[in-house]
């Protein structure tokens, strides 16, 4: 987590840092979903603390 | 470097053919119809380009006769008479093995590249050929397959997807609100009305307290409730004795049940016992018999001892004077003071001795006596045993006593228990008196009709409640939205997280929307510099110039006086040459990598000057780049590969 940057900030760029990572490695369409959907349930476990 | 193609039972040859290509120069394969042409450049396909992650170039494969469609019975490539094919692809250490099975299953022992299917095969019905042929301008597609754009694609359509699962459920948040409005304002309307029936309810309840009765029912009334009041409080005190009764029983019968304990004492008693006196037979008897036997001799000893102290006794009452009788023999002689001396020490040294083995003796019978004692925990066990009596004895003492005392205590419960049923059986029949005089009360209209009113009003307040219950059910559970799988239990929490999250998507899809342009443009560009080098290595001047444009990424044709053509209205011979250029532009720019190029009778199809244009081009880049490019044509003949 960079502490310059917002929580939002920080989910935005963690976001493409993985779409970036997904694509370089070869794209596979369902497990990119499924990770994609764990990232977004952890960020709003974190919003719900 | 050298290509070995070999293949088993493809299509309409039964048994194994080998073929050698060459790379830096163009190999034509000649024949008739049917003569197996396509057999070799579809096997050269599906080896190259298996398997097909697309669903267009699924397509493209179906058409081109590589796969077999859902619809088709068998695959296409294996010989109709045969259940499994194989093809086997050599070249520059490379070894490609496909096994294809009749019902359409295919192995690779290596993935191919399916772009080859696009970028290396030059042949009629192939997507870019299709496209021109038809006039259609749009290789939006080319760009997106031909870069990671498809891929950005994928991507964005599952971010976008998440946005419109929040849309829904911003949609849902407002359609809760609005119930959680509603059912809140009727709760407010019923809780008025709730208030209201509760203040006639309470009217009620002291009408029907105040209400006045026959006095004579209402003094029996009271006499039988006093009377009940009392027999209760005597109840009660009955109930304390008998627990009381009963837990003395419990002891007692306790007590009584002590037969394992006395039992067991018993036992070890026994067990005792017999240990000790294994110890007295086995080891203790033989100390016995020697004691008794020293006992013997100590006596022995003892009288000898006895005699000398009796004989000195004698010598030392004797007078000295002439005549006197010798005590021991008792003859008539002088006995001088020197004998009388001499006898009593002789006497004494004798004694002294006697007592010393007697002294001796009792030592012995000492020793042995401890030993018989203390050997073997002899007098710990008589000890034991001692105790274990004594205990055994307190033990049968308070069963005893328990017993004396159980059967008074038993009948003391026995009494009390009897008294409590009377005293219950009086209680009950107080109390079915108390509800004969209820009924009675009832039977009076007017205090029936307030009790009437009274449930109708209990009712309604029930009804109230029940209602007020099921809209405070209704608003906790709108309250609740599930967002990603997660419960978030309040909705204008979940409306600020869900306007966060859209806000993270937006700007997340900013990046994609760049990323798709920055593919998009970079595999165009390349692309269009590839097709002008191309014009300019065909001397293709028909046309000033053919490129993709950068928004739409449709195919731009400017003709010599900078006017923009329709690709529907250029000639089909410009067609087939725009068509060819495409698809090696493609190859060159897309699939380098891949060194076979194969083609059709598509190019050998153009006017024979621009035919053999195309032919040298190809022919220079076979060297150049060192690639395998193999062309099919017609002829009349059998089967024949020649390298030109």
């Amino acid at each position: 987590m960079n502490l310059y940057l917002t929580e939002k900030e920080n989910t935005v760029k963690e976001l493409i840092e993985y779409i970036e990572s997904s694509i370089k490695e070869g794209l596979d369409e369902f497990s990119f979903i499924t990770k994609l959907e764990e990232m977004l349930i952890k960020h709003l476990k974190g919003k719900l603390k | 470097m050298k290509a070995t193609l070999k293949l088993e039972n493809i299509g309409g040859r039964v048994g194994i053919q080998e073929l050698d290509f060459k790379s830096g120069v163009v190999t034509l394969i000649k024949g008739r119809t049917a003569a197996g042409k396509s057999r070799i450049i579809k096997s050269y396909a599906l080896a190259l380009s298996f398997p097909i992650h697309s669903d267009d170039l699924m397509e493209e494969a179906i058409n081109f006769g590589i796969l077999k469609s859902i619809d088709a019975e068998y695959l296409p490539l294996v010989n109709s008479s045969k259940d499994k094919a194989s093809i086997e692809l050599k070249y520059n250490g490379i070894v490609k093995k496909v096994d294809l099975f009749r019902d359409g299953k295919i192995k690779i022992n290596e993935n191919g590249n399916h772009k080859f299917l696009y970028c290396s095969m030059l042949v009629k019905n192939s997507r870019i050929h299709n496209h021109i042929t038809r006039g259609n301008a749009d290789f939006k597609w080319i760009v997106d397959e031909m870069s990671l754009a498809k891929d950005y694609e994928i991507i964005l359509r599952s971010i976008n997807n998440k946005l419109e699962e929040l849309t829904n459920k911003k949609e849902i948040i407002e359609k809760n609100r609005k119930i959680i409005k509603e059912k809140t304002g009727e709760i407010e309307e019923e809780l008025v009305k709730k208030a209201e029936f509760e203040k006639q309810l309470k009217v009620k309840v002291k009408q029907i307290d105040d209400f006045e009765f026959d006095e004579a029912l209402v003094r029996r009334e009271d006499d039988i409730q006093s009377k009940k009041t009392s027999s209760k409080k005597v109840l009660t005190n009955q109930l304390k004795i008998e627990k009381i009764s009963k837990e003395k029983l419990e002891e007692l019968a306790k007590n009584i049940n002590v037969d394992k304990k006395v039992k067991e004492l018993r036992g070890n008693i026994k067990e005792k016992g017999d240990e000790a006196n294994t110890l007295k037979i086995i080891e203790v008897e033989s100390l016995q018999k020697d004691i008794i036997k020293i006992q013997g001799l100590k006596s022995q000893e003892e009288q000898e001892m006895v005699r000398y102290e009796t004989r000195k006794q004698l010598w030392e009452t004797v007078k000295i004077e002439e005549g006197n009788k010798c005590p021991l023999c008792q003859s008539v002689g002088k006995i001088t003071e020197e004998d009388k001396v001499s006898n009593i020490e002789e006497c004494n040294t004798k004694i002294e001795e006697y007592r010393a083995i007697i002294k001796e003796f009792s030592k012995e019978i000492n020793e042995k006596q401890n030993k018989i004692n203390s050997k073997h925990g002899l007098k710990k066990l008589e000890d034991e045993i001692v105790n274990l009596v004594n205990k055994l004895e307190k033990v049968e003492r308070s069963l005893k006593e328990s017993e004396e005392a159980i059967m008074p205590e038993q009948k003391k419960h026995e009494k009390i228990l009897k008294e409590i049923e009377l005293n219950k059986q009086e209680i009950n029949k107080l109390e079915t008196e108390l509800i004969k005089i209820q009924e009675d009360k009832k039977k009076d209209e007017q205090y029936q009709i307030l009790i009437n009113e009274k449930s109708d009003i209990d009712q309604k307040v029930g009804g109230i409640r029940e209602k007020i219950k099921k809209s405070e059910e209704l608003i906790k559970k709108s309250n609740i939205i599930e967002l990603f799988k997660l419960k978030v239990h309040d909705l204008n929490n979940a409306s600020i997280i869900i306007e966060e999250f859209e806000e993270i998507f937006k700007e997340v899809n900013n990046h994609l929307d760049f990323k798709i342009k920055e593919q998009r443009e970079g595999a165009a560009k390349k692309f269009n510099k590839s097709i002008k080098n191309l014009i300019k290595e065909l001397k293709f001047y028909t046309f000033k110039e053919i490129y993709l444009d950068l928004e739409e990424y449709r195919l731009k044709i400017i003709d010599n006086n900078d006017d923009s053509q329709e690709l529907s209205s250029v000639s089909g011979g410009e067609k087939s040459i725009i068509s060819s250029l495409l698809q090696i532009s493609a190859k060159e720019t897309y699939l380098s990598e891949i060194p076979f190029l194969i083609g059709d009778e598509i190019i050998l199809d153009l006017d024979p000057e621009r035919s053999d244009i195309f032919l040298n081009y190809l022919k220079k880049i076979a060297e150049e780049k060192d690639w395998f490019i193999i062309l099919t044509q017609i002829t009349n003949q059998d089967l024949k590969i020649i390298e030109i």
